[in-house]
């Protein structure tokens, strides 16, 4: 005869059935979760598995269930699996909760961050310097992708001086990453300046070759400055993390490589203008040295000579202004070739002007005091130094009188005090 | 100065060149020198831009 069960009897009976099981001691169950409820001792979810099926679980194992997780996760739960009797409802109890995908990656990718950053080749220290005006630029990109023909396009309509050295690797999938190791390495060990590693746009997903740990290692032994444009403002790959620099498109890492000529060419028509102006300047003074040396009148003769020169001076300066101005306005190269020449015209000039100033200053050699005592004047020296002033003579102070052929000793026979 | 000079070195000569003729403190020969050595030298930087174009070279992984 059959007995008749209570509920609690029969809720008992299979939770030992369940309990005993092996196979039910401990698995591992992987689902979304649905139905979050936190509390002080417990944790209770349920596992989602689409549409198609559920599974409740709790876990008591607080410091085990991920704090960030939120419902929508995929997980895998691990634990046993046992009967609640009250609601005759079987459960997973679990050890352990843990992402599962993407989220798994995602984790996995904070992890290695924190792990690489302590080995300290994140930190500002490794960094490198771009150089300012790199001769050669090594470029990685996928094969015919738009990320390598914006490079080309942009470095050569900004500094077409540079020489490109271009390798393509896999970009995306599994074999990305050692395909990008080794075009690092081969163009690693080429004479290059700075280095381009860049792609086009894509989902989020087909960057995880550039969280690999063996590439950013890789990179790490980089000997010139690397400039990264692999994502999107959004996503920050570890390789974004170990480049020196970090473009958002292959074109602004093209533009971040190198600069530009348009600024360049406009350098040298400011520093072409600081040249004439120095020169100027270097005029302007000679010019006033000759005018205050019009002002002596021993210089008197030659007032014929300074006006010469002065009024050279003075249209030299003209046409150097008129010169200046030019550069200031002038675009086109056929007016720069017409400046040059009346430039090279202006240094003829210069230079004329130069010697005729070497030889003015010959002239003044020429003015010591001996010309002028050959002339019939004498000075007069008491204790070796010049008298110039009556006053500094006294009755009986034995002086020495200067001729142009020699010199006479003489007694002062009546000082300025005697009157 | 026999050596043929990058356009970087050029650059930072030209810069050395202003600065030494912008200080006056030179005799008007060597300023006359530096002068002409200035604009030669700008000329050529302008040329060389003028005239370059990107070279390509496309390298194999070893």
């Amino acid at each position: 005869m059959r007995e008749i069960l209570t509920i609690s009897k029969l809720n008992n009976y299979v939770k030992n059935l369940i309990q005993d099981d092996p196979y039910l001691s401990y698995v591992e169950v992987r689902g979304e979760i649905i139905n979050l409820k936190r509390y002080a001792t417990a944790i209770y979810f349920t596992l989602k598995e689409g549409d198609t099926a559920r599974l409740s679980a709790v876990s008591f194992n607080i410091k085990a269930f991920p704090s960030t997780l939120k419902e929508g996760d995929e997980v895998v739960a691990s634990g046993r699996i046992s009967v609640y009797e009250k609601s005759g409802t079987y459960q997973i109890i679990c050890h352990d909760v843990s992402y599962y995908g993407l989220g798994a990656k995602l984790m996995a990718l904070q992890a290695l961050k924190v792990k690489l950053e302590k080995t300290g080749i994140f930190s500002a220290d490794k960094k490198r310097k771009i150089p300012r005006f790199p001769k050669t630029i090594g470029i990685i990109t996928p094969k015919d992708s738009a990320a390598q023909s914006d490079i080309i396009t942009n470095i050569n309509r900004r500094y077409p001086l540079a020489t490109l050295k271009i390798i393509n690797a896999t970009f995306q999938g599994d074999s990305a990453p050692l395909s990008l190791i080794k075009a690092f390495k081969t163009l690693n060990e080429t004479n290059i300046d700075v280095m381009i590693m860049a792609r086009g746009g894509g989902s989020s997903d087909d960057l995880w070759a550039f969280n690999d740990e063996a590439l950013v290692l890789a990179l790490s032994e980089r000997k010139v400055p690397l400039i990264s444009a692999i994502g999107h403002e959004i996503d920050t790959t570890l390789v974004d993390y170990i480049a020196d620099l970090r473009a958002s498109t292959p074109t602004a890492a093209a533009e971040l490589s190198v600069p530009d000529q348009n600024e360049l060419r406009q350098d040298l028509a400011n520093v072409e203008i600081r040249l004439q102006n120095a020169i100027l300047s270097k005029y302007d003074l000679l010019h006033t040295s000759l005018v205050n040396l019009t002002k002596r009148p021993v210089l008197i003769n030659f007032n014929e000579i300074i006006k010469t020169i002065e009024t050279s001076l003075l249209s030299l300066r003209t046409k150097l202004g008129a010169y200046s101005a030019k550069i200031i306005n002038q675009s086109e190269l056929l007016v720069r070739s017409q400046s040059e020449r009346l430039q090279h015209v202006t240094i003829n000039r210069l230079n004329r002007q130069g010697e005729d100033i070497t030889y003015l200053s010959a002239k003044l050699l020429t003015l010591n005091p001996k010309n002028v005592l050959e002339r019939g004047y004498a000075f007069i020296t008491r204790d070796q130094a010049v008298i110039k002033n009556a006053k500094e003579l006294k009755t009986k102070d034995i002086i020495k009188i200067q001729f142009s052929d020699g010199s006479v000793k003489a007694e002062v026979l009546e000082g300025e005090e005697y009157e | 100065m026999n050596k043929v000079l990058s356009f970087e070195e050029k650059l930072s000569r030209l810069s050395v060149i202003v600065s030494e003729l912008e200080s006056g403190k030179l005799s008007l020969d060597a300023s006359l020198a530096l002068f002409e050595e200035g604009n030669r030298l700008s000329k050529e930087l302008a040329t060389e831009l003028n005239n370059a174009k990107v070279k390509i070279e496309e390298l194999q992984s070893k």
